[in-house]
């Protein structure tokens, strides 16, 4: 259970964090591809070709010309759309955005901040 | 409505960079925040009785010199069970020292304030902050 003074810094710290612009840009990029039907059928597509690309391995066989053919015609889909290329532009942005906010945080406490936060296993 | 005619380059560009501004003050003060809770103090404290407990320094050592032996054997999963004794009851040794157990008690509870203001961050982003705000990231 936080404090309130932490409680609240955590909030502030979070709106604050909210309103850079990396952040906005990707929520609002988020947005918009949860919204857009056709891009997440390209995605479920994808998905489903890597799967059974990746059933098809597992089971030590060979994926077949016409199967590879589909998978490169999704990639190029998934690639062509624009809605999925800003949202994955905006995540790569977000990604490099985050570390630096993660580094003031651990310069203002004298401790690594990302190191004490980070899920088991990282 | 707001006339951007009226706006020039200069202004429009200030914003974002007004916001991010904002968002890394705000990250400072979230850092001092931390590093004036009673958690952090408690650690703090328990790393300054540690480095001077000189039991406490002979059994890390002892523990990390035959972690550092066997580590080898224990990455390819190999270690005998004697080996896996030995590190056990070095490992216990080492926990055994209060300065030690004190120390990672208080690291266990920092770290589980900072985890759950991290969460609070995530609610607030709608991103998992915990996983993204490490240099080259944790989990993709």
């Amino acid at each position: 259970m936080l404090s309130t003074e932490i409680d609240e810094a955590a909030v502030e710290f979070g709106r604050a964090l909210r309103g850079a612009p990396a952040v906005a840009i990707y929520r609002i990029a988020a947005e918009a591809l949860e919204a857009d039907p056709v891009a997440q059928g390209l995605l479920a597509e994808l998905r489903e070709q890597q799967g059974g690309l990746a059933r098809i391995q597992r089971a030590g066989l060979t994926p077949s010309h016409e199967q590879i053919e589909r998978m490169r015609l999704c990639q190029a889909a998934v690639r062509g759309n624009e809605m999925i290329m800003a949202h994955l532009r905006a995540g790569n942005e977000v990604k490099t955005y985050l570390p630096v906010v993660g580094r003031t945080i651990s310069a203002a406490l004298g401790a690594d901040y990302a190191s004490l936060v980070a899920p088991t296993g990282c | 409505m707001l006339d951007l005619s009226t706006q020039d380059a200069a202004g429009l560009a200030a914003a974002p960079r007004a916001a991010e501004a904002e968002a890394l003050t705000a990250a400072g003060t979230f850092g001092a925040a931390l590093r004036a809770s009673p958690e952090f103090a408690a650690l703090l404290a328990a790393n300054e009785a540690l480095s001077a407990d000189a039991a406490a320094t002979i059994a890390i050592e002892a523990f990390g010199a035959r972690q550092a032996e066997l580590r080898t054997e224990a990455m390819m999963g190999i270690l005998t069970a004697a080996q896996r004794a030995d590190l056990e009851r070095l490992q216990k040794a080492m926990y055994a020292v209060p300065t030690v157990a004190t120390y990672v008690a208080a690291t266990e509870a920092f770290g589980a304030v900072c985890r759950e203001t991290a969460a609070v961050v995530s609610a607030q982003i709608g991103i998992d902050f915990a996983a993204n705000c490490r240099s080259g990231g944790c989990c993709g």
